[in-house]
């Protein structure tokens, strides 16, 4: 492996440590264990990614900014490998970050739904694609509170703040890959899944990804209820602010 | 029972021992999976099934005898997985692991297959015996969703028997409980995985139970388990392995439960593959078109308008018909009898006196209370086996919010209507104290229990629906407002998320909600005829002393004046703490008799709802909240009560011309 390569992941790891709010130099010993070599964050150092006060290690504006994509890249990998394309995301997405240019990383990240998280629950920084481009975008998926009553949708991811919550979803069925069909969106939202009807609070339905078919649903401004029937299910100011397909 | 559990000789050897103890099958399974109904029939005895999660929350234990094999059989509340998520889950891993049953069985869900596999996939790695029963299957059929049970018992190794209605494959299951059952395989998790379990494994103290699920358990890092092992088995990692323990996590930098997790779906998606045949699109069944009315914030309203008059015209019309036949043609002739048989004095008055025992004992329970009882505990089953509560509740989610509870507290809410000591324990798997607190108030101070609710009916029914629907709009009302009240004084906690199955819409059996009202009328008989006699044995003591005279001096002003009942309302009062039944069939009997007017029955009915607390359900608030909650609750409640029973009065006396009551 070269230096390149090496120096890249101690940034990422310098990252996470900042993430937890222990960025030393023992602490950064620990994560890298083998793999950390003195000749590396003294490179870092020159190249004044990082700066070095005794034992703590800070990253600069320009190190934490090359960081910043190095993690993205990483998170975005696993997201992709994690929902798209199975669940072993493990031995898989380490090395993305080294392979995947910026607008690479961007389209996965579009065509993702611009995930906020990887699957381990560590924020996504976020891209320029998310900050710009997500309104122009069909978005193939979306929160569950985007279909349409009695649409049928995959589960791409669920995007969850306690493992709680996760544990509860995926025993009831409710994970990737998994058919859903939304019954009712007010006053809860209720769908079915694996032959269980279950009731949701909005915050848990927006935190169900799904995968629609062909942004359906983000061309349609206003999701109506089932032919025949009164739409009493969603509340009016709704209808405005769903998302829109300008193309 | 008690011979068989502690024998008086010490048993000679493992073998005598092993005779001796009964042979303890555990039925588990999902919530609303038939457990209570596989329980009844394997063991003959009776315990309530309904059509909703959440019915039992406590294990239920009965000895009984199969051949010659005794058998103790335990019912749990539902479970998902032994990684648990709520309190009666906690029951059940504690159960499973503390008292080391012979044998479980495991109701599957066909209609939820999938959700009952991944349970599976954990009572697999227990090592103890294990038989599937599916249940539902007839149902799910009808979904398009077909099982072969053949398949599925060889994939997994054990055996498994169809139950295509309740109460069917029992013979099968007891065949099979009676002859050998071999511990099953667990699962493979891949070789990095399987040897970080048993290398875990290995650390373990030989005390620890299944060391094999323990394991999986402890790598899956479920943050209680750990407590539990060593506060029930000692440290459960041997001495000086610890930091091994701690060396196999950091292997897997912590992710060993999401691979573990990964895994386990893996295995739910082949299996399912493979045992199960779904046909193309069946067409929508009128159950499931008429669930999703139920909740519909348009079409639930008449629907429920339509539940609500069935019941109101049941009770009224059929009850209240019967009570008064029954009045007529039983009591009235023998009271009439035993009037002239015996002459004026203290026997006459102890028998028919005001506060005889067989007027306000015996008559009160059998043709007062009994009939409207019988006739509500019908209707309100055959709502709760149609499994329609749960779905209507969810119209409700929103007001819910603003009182300071989530959609978890629904189904709660929702039982207080059966009984409120269930409900209030149900109570206790909600996340948040301050939606506790709340929660558990609401249920004691005024949702009207079935027996209450079916009294109130009959009571305010003599004068007319609008006199019911004031009331019950006040006691609505009431409801929200202490919600709202509770909601801004307690403490704000974070809100725990709202994710709640719903049970499917059922058409119910009519013998399975006969044989439910034929126990519940039996379990009430039992308990309330004796509480019945003393209390009326009692008010005949206190009267005859001329303590009640006394009583009745000193709480004029406020049954007069603040409430304008008549006086003798103090009598239902002093029923009410023995039982809200008995003060409920006087009030009937007086509102019959014209002692009370419609609008004065409002006001007792009031009364009565918030005022009757029954003892079981503040031991279950006691045990829920602790003392001093409790009484701050329980005192609170008996203070509101007045507060709002005066309201009502002062608001009734105001508008009644306005309402035209």
């Amino acid at each position: 492996m070269n230096g390149a390569t090496e120096r890249d992941e101690m940034l990422e790891r310098l990252w996470q440590l900042r993430e937890r709010g222990c960025s030393t130099v023992p602490a950064l010993r620990g994560e890298l264990a083998d793999r950390y070599r003195e000749v590396d964050l003294a490179e870092l150092s020159r190249d004044s990614l990082i700066v070095l006060t005794g034992e703590e290690i800070s990253l600069t504006a320009a190190g934490s900014a090359h960081a910043e994509r190095l993690i993205r890249a990483h998170r975005i990998g696993e997201r992709l490998i994690h929902d798209v394309l199975g669940r072993e995301f493990e031995s898989g997405a380490c090395e993305f970050e080294h392979i995947l240019n910026t607008e690479i990383v961007e389209g996965i990240c579009t065509l993702l739904g611009h995930p906020r998280e990887c699957p381990h629950g560590f924020p996504i920084p976020e891209g320029e694609c998310c900050r710009v481009s997500a309104r122009y975008v069909r978005k193939l998926i979306v929160p569950l509170t985007e279909l349409k009553i009695g649409q049928s949708a995959r589960v791409a991811y669920v995007y969850t703040k306690s493992d709680q919550q996760l544990h509860r979803l995926t025993s009831l069925q409710i994970r990737p890959g998994r058919l859903v069909k939304l019954h009712q969106a007010y006053p809860s939202y209720v769908i079915e899944c694996e032959g269980a009807s279950i009731a949701l609070d909005d915050e848990v339905a927006r935190s169900i990804n799904v995968w629609i078919e062909g942004g359906a649903v983000a061309a349609d401004p206003a999701p109506s209820d089932s032919p025949g029937r009164p739409n009493f299910t969603r509340p009016l100011w709704r209808w405005r602010w769903g998302p829109r397909d300008r193309h | 029972m008690n011979l068989i559990r502690k024998p008086t000789a010490a048993p000679a050897g493992p073998q005598e021992a092993a005779r001796l103890r009964p042979k303890r099958i555990d039925i588990v399974g999902l919530p609303n999976s038939g457990k209570s109904q596989l329980f009844n029939s394997l063991t003959g005895a009776y315990k309530l099934v309904s059509n909703y999660p959440l019915t039992t929350v406590e294990v239920a234990k009965q000895v009984c005898f199969e051949q010659d094999e005794c058998w103790e059989v335990a019912d749990t509340p539902g479970l998902h997985g032994l990684y648990i998520q709520s309190e009666e889950e906690l029951v059940v891993r504690s159960l499973i692991f503390e008292e080391a049953p012979d044998l479980l069985v495991q109701c599957v869900d066909a209609n939820r297959f999938k959700e009952s596999l991944l349970l599976t996939a954990d009572l697999l790695g227990l090592g103890i015996p294990l038989v599937l029963v599916l249940t539902a299957v007839g149902e799910s059929a009808q979904r398009g969703l077909t099982l072969d049970a053949e398949k599925l018992s060889r994939l997994l190794g054990v055996p498994v028997v169809q139950s295509p209605e309740p109460g069917r494959g029992i013979a099968e299951l007891t065949r099979i409980l009676l002859g050998p059952v071999s511990a099953p395989l667990p699962l493979r998790y891949g070789k990095s995985l399987d040897t970080a379990i048993s290398r875990v494994a290995g650390l373990l103290s030989p005390r620890c139970p299944h060391p094999h699920e323990a394991a999986i358990l402890l790598l899956e890092n479920d943050p209680s388990f750990r407590d539990f092992l060593s506060s029930s088995f000692g440290n459960p990692v041997r001495e000086g392995r610890e930091s091994e323990l701690e060396g196999i996590r950091v292997d897997f930098a912590g992710k060993a439960g999401l691979t573990l997790s990964a895994r386990k779906n893996r295995w739910v998606d082949e299996v399912s593959a493979a045992v199960s045949t779904s046909t193309a699109a069946p067409r929508p069944l009128f159950s499931e078109t008429f669930a999703q009315m139920c909740r519909h914030p348009v079409y639930g309203l008449p629907i429920l308008g339509f539940f609500l008059c069935v019941v109101y015209l049941m009770v009224v019309g059929v009850a209240g018909a019967l009570s008064l036949f029954l009045t007529t043609e039983l009591s009235d002739p023998v009271v009439r009898g035993v009037s002239a048989l015996l002459p004026a004095g203290l026997w006459k008055d102890l028998l028919i006196g005001p506060h005889g025992l067989l007027t306000l004992g015996l008559f009160n329970s059998l043709t007062t209370v009994l009939p409207i009882l019988s006739v509500f505990f019908l209707v309100f089953g055959l709502l709760e086996d149609i499994g329609y509560l749960p779905n209507l509740a969810i119209l409700t989610r929103r007001l819910g919010e603003k009182i300071g509870i989530t959609g978890n507290a629904i189904i709660p809410l929702v039982l207080g209507f059966g009984c409120k000591t269930m409900a209030t324990m149900t109570a206790r798997n909600l996340q948040s104290r301050k939606e506790k607190i709340i929660v558990i108030a609401l249920i004691a101070f005024a949702i009207p229990c079935s027996a209450q609710m079916g009294l109130s009916i009959a009571i305010l029914g003599q004068h007319g629906l609008a006199y019911f629907a004031v009331a019950f709009t006040f006691l609505v009302l009431a409801e929200v407002g202490v919600g709202v009240v509770l909601n801004r004084v307690l403490p704000a906690e974070k809100g725990s998320q709202f994710i709640q199955e719903l049970p499917p819409i059922r058409m119910p059996r009519i013998t399975a909600v006969a044989r439910k009202t034929g126990y519940r009328l039996l379990w009430f008989l039992r308990e309330a005829i004796p509480i019945f006699l003393i209390a009326s044995l009692a008010m005949f003591v206190i009267d005859k002393l001329g303590l009640l005279a006394l009583l009745k001096q000193a709480l004029k002003p406020l049954m007069t004046g603040w409430l304008g009942l008549p006086l003798d309302m103090v009598d239902a009062l002093l029923l009410t703490l023995a039982r809200s039944e008995a003060a409920a069939g006087l009030i009937l009997r007086m509102s019959r008799e014209g002692t009370l007017n419609g609008v004065q029955s409002i006001v007792a009915v009031v009364l009565l709802v918030t005022f009757a607390q029954c003892f079981a359900n503040i031991a279950a608030i006691f045990k829920e909240l602790g003392a001093r909650t409790a009484i701050v609750i329980v005192v609170g409640i008996y203070l509101m009560s007045f507060v709002l029973t005066g309201a009502v009065h002062e608001f009734l006396v105001l508008t009644a011309g306005v309402l035209g009551l």
